[in-house]
């Protein structure tokens, strides 16, 4: 349902299974799936019975293997599978954002994530909910940025599974004529994920996560440096590129394809871009991460040869033109054309069997390891800010990792909600709209790690509004072509009315509320919470007293884009 | 969470640095929304559309002025270390590097 308008000719050579690609891949996931189950018994704790084991399994790596470790978390299904979709089958507003947005995203956690380094330190916070508790002395807000976090990790994992099942489509399997049948081979690897990430927590990506970097690697260095020269040089791919974006239209909003943004989408561009830099360092996962870091000042040093990561990210983005000069017909096992395997049908066309194998190998599995964290994170945060800030506050350890357990496996099962209902035809929607509600968390995080000016009543309005407001504006953008809701996350700006990622748009309303709502109070002396933090909470070091390490996840110092 | 001491104020800067550090941090950020100042074809090179390269060649200028960030914030504001109740500051050494808990430097 991709691109109806396009011209290409339904091809008869997709269907059958790729024997030799299909058995490298099951190979790699029985491999990894066999480490899985085995990380449990990886340095082997007392018990696996408490949170601290299960959620935090508290591991800590020398600097070069963070390094290598951060690289690999940069590619996920996102950077593998949607946004090269997105360039493929719309052109550079919808994928090449991705872009911009991942070298401004370092920039901005440079300018406060020290501050939030410094305090949770000091006061042990480990999501980012405990320090808004503590700073706004508001349960209420607290709350609210604990489920927006659980909420918004959904989608995201949700794009992971997209990618698993487009590599097992182009594999030959799961395209059976009902949906059980077609979906069959997803809920397996899907169920496979869950019991290990069950019985092993954290232990189990961080193990795998070796695996997948070195899959990764070798698969990217391959892709951008072979396919290019393959179908005739960069020159080639480009013409190409432009003569497909500006003869098509894109079938869901009904507007033409962008080879290079025109004046009409220069707002979209940067929104997309700047909303998704802001939103990233507010899922739990990435702040939970961050606060991994050795000192203050390593996500400052970090985030200085970090961006050199979106160099590989922009030139796998432009694979998805490669397939367009390569000619790949991403034709699913139903005989639809579906975007997201453009890149898994590339490598299908290209590359020997077992290479390709190779490669699907390294797509799943690139989307295991983020699936398994964030759920991991966002299970966490439900368990620590919801179950025993709210539920039970007296909760033992061992009740505790039974609810975390449990939680991952139900975030997981939205997740797979998500799949199944929504429209995947643009699969990177599903990190934008997971965008959406988390970037309405921004002003009560950041804003409180630099001033109490904003009154915490006034946030929290914000914060509902934002959220509310973003949830039907992207329910409103319908596919055009077949009419099914968040088909987008684009819609046009009130005031400037031209086109805009939405997720900025509530932000803005989420802000200018918060600031009125705040003069209203202060006028009505509204009651303000108890800070429990000191200005010098914000600049201390490694070393200083009452510094503790953190008891974070094992390697992610950079989320999983 | 845990009892608040009573310190106070924000370890002594050079707002100066400090401007300076957020100005170099902003340039990629600001030129990058600019998206009319590079939403084009040409001048192409090595077949890239001016649009890709130029937004490749950002990533390396954001990694450079990152860096230089970096430095000049470690500059502007260098650690200052806390008495062992961590209420507050040990600056008033004038030579500003007090000694530590354990006695080094």
């Amino acid at each position: 349902m991709t691109a109806r308008s396009l011209a290409i000719a339904p091809a008869a050579d997709t269907g059958g299974v790729n024997g030799v690609a299909l058995a490298v891949l099951i190979f790699f996931f029985v491999v990894v799936a066999a480490a899985g189950f085995w990380a449990a018994r990886w340095r082997r704790p007392a018990s696996m019975e408490s949170l601290e084991e299960w959620g935090l399994g508290g591991r800590s790596f020398g600097t070069w293997i963070t390094w290598f470790l951060l690289g690999g978390d940069l590619y996920t299904a996102y950077t593998f599978v949607a946004v090269p979709a997105a360039m493929w089958a719309f052109g550079a507003v919808n994928g090449f954002f991705a872009v911009p947005y991942t070298i401004i995203l370092y920039p901005i956690i440079f300018i406060f994530m020290s501050r939030l380094w410094s305090v949770s330190h000091r006061h042990g916070y480990v999501t980012p909910a405990d320090f808004v508790h503590g700073r706004s002395g508001s349960r209420g807000l607290s709350l609210a940025v604990a489920v927006t976090g659980f909420l918004a990790t959904m989608p995201y994992i949700a794009l992971q599974l997209v990618g698993i099942q487009a590599v097992l489509e182009v594999a030959g399997v799961g395209g059976g004529g009902n949906w059980v049948a077609k979906d069959l081979p997803l809920f397996i690897a899907f169920l496979v994920l869950a019991l290990y990430t069950y019985t092993s927590g954290l232990r189990a990506p961080a193990i795998i996560a070796f695996v997948k970097d070195i899959l990764i690697y070798i698969v990217i260095i391959v892709a951008v440096i072979y396919l290019p020269s393959k179908v005739g040089g960069w020159g080639h791919v480009f013409d190409a590129a432009e003569h497909k974006m500006k003869t098509t239209t894109n079938a869901a909003t009904g507007k033409p394809n962008v080879f290079i943004p025109g004046a009409g989408a220069y707002w979209a561009y940067a929104t997309l871009a700047l909303g998704s830099a802001m939103a990233l360092f507010m899922y739990p996962h990435s702040v939970t991460a961050t606060l991994s870091a050795k000192s203050r000042n390593t996500i400052r040093k970090n985030a200085s040869i970090l961006p050199a990561y979106s160099f590989l990210l922009g030139l796998l983005a432009l694979l998805g033109w490669v397939a367009i000069a390569a000619g790949t017909k991403p034709v699913g096992l139903d005989g639809k054309v579906n975007g997201q395997l453009v890149i898994p049908q590339l490598f299908e066309d290209m590359f020997p069997a077992w290479f390709a194998g190779v490669a699907f190998a390294a797509i799943a599995i690139g989307a295991l390891v983020p699936a398994a964290i964030m759920s991991i994170a966002a299970a966490n945060t439900f368990t620590r800010n919801i179950y025993k800030a709210w539920i039970k506050p007296d909760a033992t350890t061992a009740q505790e990792a039974k609810v975390s357990k449990v939680t991952s496996l139900v975030v997981k099962g939205f997740a797979l909600i998500f799949v199944l209902t929504l429209d995947k035809s643009n699969a990177i929607n599903f990190q934008l709209l997971g965008g959406i509600w988390i970037l309405q968390t921004f002003p009560a995080l950041v804003f409180y790690l630099y001033t109490r000016w904003f009154h915490r009543w006034a946030l929290l309005a914000g914060w509902a509004v934002g959220m509310v407001y973003g949830t039907v504006a992207a329910y409103n953008v319908t596919n055009k072509s077949n009419g099914s809701p968040f088909a987008g996350s684009v819609a046009s700006i009130p005031v400037i009315g031209q086109l805009g990622y939405i997720a900025v748009t509530a932000f803005a309303i989420n802000v200018i509320l918060a600031a009125v709502l705040t003069l209203v109070l202060r006028a009505a002396k509204a009651p303000e919470g108890k800070d429990e933090t000191i200005p010098a909470d914000y600049f201390a070091d490694a070393g200083d007293p009452r510094v503790e390490k953190l008891a974070v996840g094992p390697h992610e110092s950079t989320p999983s884009a | 969470m845990s009892t608040t001491p009573h310190r106070h104020e924000a370890p002594p800067a050079n707002k100066g640095l400090l401007v300076l550090a957020g100005v170099l941090l902003a340039i990629p950020i600001v030129a990058l929304l600019l998206v009319g100042t590079y939403a084009k074809d040409e001048p192409r090179l090595g077949g890239f559309p001016f649009f890709i390269w130029y937004q490749f060649l950002w990533v390396i200028l954001c990694s450079v002025l990152t860096y230089s960030a970096y430095r000049i914030v470690l500059r502007a504001r260098p650690h200052v270390p806390m008495n062992p109740e961590g209420d507050s500051y040990l600056d008033d050494d004038p030579s500003g590097r007090a000694p530590r808990e354990d006695g080094t430097r």
